[in-house]
């Protein structure tokens, strides 16, 4: 190999190492993209579409600021911001099943309830069917009781 | 020269001093999220804590930065909003997990009575 070509070897080396060291994406960047994939497809990005895509406008300004400018402290913030958002975007995602939880714990106490009270009225009528089937033997049975008291008298 | 040096000097001095405008609705926006994480019991759950204390540190650096004239100051508070968001809506989402787990229980019990 003559020289000029090893210069050149050397050269492109060199550059690709500088533009490779250039181009690192800052590991808060990694993250908050990262993160918005994992939750894009989850619950997020079934329960909090809107604060997913709150989260996503700002990942997208961290992504253009390091396609234009590198890493820079704007790159950093925004994709803290971005992840942030995302994290709360899961939060809202999560406490909003806690919620429906409730309103259906709620929802099933009442039927229960309604059935126990049903169940409880049936019964309460068939003591009462029975009361009204035993009543005109009643006075049957007291009559003797009150012939004995009048005898007594 | 005396004139242009002065001036100069003022428009290096003013522009050194220059302080840059926070947005005041961002940070009112960021306190309020703080104060209604607090009240929500934000300092009784671990990570709403360390978020609360993110927000309130960043909250400080921003005006500090705002005050030596650095617009970084802007990005700084607007992080500081995303922590207290995060704060509150953590803290809401304990009490409310608390909330639900209470309401299963209550379910059970109704549902015990009715089925011993």
């Amino acid at each position: 190999m003559n020289f000029p070509s090893k210069t050149l070897i050397v050269g492109i080396a060199v550059s690709g190492l500088l533009s490779a060291c250039a181009t690192t994406t800052p590991p808060q960047l990694v993250e908050a993209r990262d993160a918005y994939s994992a939750s894009s497809t989850g619950l997020a990005g079934k329960l909090t579409p809107t604060e997913l895509y709150d989260a996503k406008k700002v990942l997208d300004k961290a992504n253009q600021e390091f396609d234009e400018h590198g890493d820079t402290s704007e790159v950093r913030d925004y994709a803290y911001i971005a992840k942030r958002k995302i994290e709360l975007a899961e939060t809202k995602a999560r406490t909003q099943v806690d919620r429906q939880r409730i309103a259906d714990a709620v929802k099933q106490g009442v039927v229960v309830r309604d059935s126990q009270f049903k169940n409880l009225e049936a019964g309460l009528a068939k003591t009462r069917e029975q009361l009204e089937a035993e009543q005109p033997r009643s006075p049957e049975r007291q009559r003797p009781r009150a012939d004995h008291c009048t005898a007594r008298v | 020269m005396f004139k242009k040096t002065v001036l100069s000097v003022a428009a290096f001095a003013i522009t050194g001093c220059a302080s840059v405008q926070i947005p005041a609705d961002s940070l009112e926006r960021s306190e309020a999220s703080v104060r209604a994480a607090e009240e929500l019991g934000a300092n009784g759950v671990p990570t709403a804590r360390l978020h609360l204390q993110m927000a309130k540190d960043q909250t400080e650096a921003a005006k500090r930065m705002a005050e030596n004239g650095d617009e970084r100051a802007i990005l700084v508070l607007a992080r500081a909003e995303a922590d207290a968001e995060l704060a509150l809506g953590m803290a809401r989402e304990v009490s409310t997990h608390t909330e639900a787990e209470r309401a299963s229980e209550d379910l059970k019990a109704v549902k015990a009575r009715v089925n011993p």
